[in-house]
């Protein structure tokens, strides 16, 4: 229900109407500091950085490190992306520092550097579903399966993986932040070998190497694919849509209400649901497809 | 350029990482090994697979397209 009004009630509003009623939900649930993400962010580096002592010192047994490195990588990026949004603190703001130093950081395990990584996510905002402009758009596939075999064959050598990112950066005069995916990409490269050379390869490659690649298809799947399927809709209320994982909201990553997060950027992670069920009717009026989230589906 | 990008070639992965890699794995799974070390081995296995991936342009064989 969206400010007491019934759905009929808002299918009388004019756009404009429509418009300042949307505006008005998004905006009590902006302009909040995000202490969970930013509680998360570090504290999940810490747990991630902790994997590698308490293994290396025999500790913590690798199978045991192993899941939890997964899990822990998988987890690096959002609390960067609330960054990359300047959810934690808008430029000029005094925590300003805070919300870089929670971009930069919290992605370490991810091994991508936050400016390359929030320059490319600005232009997927600006130009979402645009084949040649959205840099996220070769994620698009047809069904769960094609999208498996995608996300491995363009990480391939010879697939496209990075070219479209290093394309939008060239793009907006950001070539420069090349140098630190090369500076990551280094030093990623640097301690797996450093790592291996030493006599801890397994445990390199089940602490970062494979948890790197298991996490970036299931972040791809949860904060690419899923929410912008099928990928055709360029308008601003049709470039994602709701769904309702079986994996539930946190195995999902909170992207059920990805909407929300491309109406409003400014939104934290953790307000989306309430703002979304907040402002549903007004969606599905808009034209918004909120799946099985629409009354009459379910 | 050339050697940025001889230096995150698929042949340096495998030789400096998977070879290693593939030795521990070696050492661990007790294969006996009729002649070399389980380093040597390694080396061998993980520099040749990164030239074929190299080569091909794919770890996993199936080239993308």
């Amino acid at each position: 229900m969206s400010e007491a009004l019934s759905r009929t009630e808002l299918e009388t509003l004019s756009g404009p109407e429509l418009d300042a009623l949307e505006r008005k939900i998004a905006g009590k649930y902006m302009h909040r500091i995000p202490w969970g993400a930013v509680a998360w962010g570090l504290g999940n580096l810490t747990v991630w950085l902790s994997l590698w002592p308490l293994v290396l010192l025999e500790i913590l047994p690798i199978a045991w490190a192993f899941p939890i490195a997964v899990l822990t990588v998988a987890l690096s990026y959002l609390p960067s992306h609330e960054a990359q949004h300047s959810i934690i603190a808008r430029e000029g703001h005094p925590l300003r520092w805070l919300n870089e130093l929670v971009g930069h950081l919290s992605v370490i395990p991810f091994a991508q550097p936050y400016r390359v990584l929030k320059a490319t996510h600005m232009e997927h905002h600006a130009h979402t579903n645009n084949p040649e402009l959205d840099p996220d758009y070769a994620v698009h596939a047809k069904d769960n399966w094609d999208f498996l075999k995608n996300s491995i064959l363009r990480r391939q050598p010879g697939g496209a993986a990075q070219q479209a990112y290093g394309a939008a950066l060239e793009r907006v005069g950001k070539g420069n932040l090349l140098l630190d995916a090369l500076a990551y990409n280094f030093v990623f490269l640097a301690v797996l070998c450093a790592m291996a050379w030493t006599g801890h390869a397994i445990e390199a490659a089940l602490l970062w190497w494979l948890p790197k690649h298991i996490a970036q298809t299931y972040i791809q799947y949860y904060l690419s694919w899923a929410p912008h399927h099928p990928g055709i809709r360029q308008e601003r209320y049709g470039q994602t849509r709701g769904f309702m994982s079986k994996a539930g909201n946190l195995l999902s990553m909170g992207m059920q209400y990805h909407i929300v997060h491309h109406l409003y950027p400014r939104i934290p992670l953790s307000s989306t649901p309430a703002a979304f069920h907040e402002m549903k009717d007004i969606l599905e009026i808009r034209g918004c497809d909120i799946g099985q989230w629409a009354d009459g589906s379910r | 350029m050339k050697a940025i990008k001889f230096l995150f070639s698929p042949f340096i992965f495998g030789l400096a990482f998977m070879g290693p890699l593939i030795a521990e794995l070696i050492v661990l799974a007790d294969l006996g090994l009729s002649s070399g070390t389980p380093l040597i081995v390694g080396l061998i296995i993980g520099g040749g697979l990164g030239l074929i991936a190299q080569a091909r342009g794919s770890w996993i064989w199936v080239k993308p397209s």
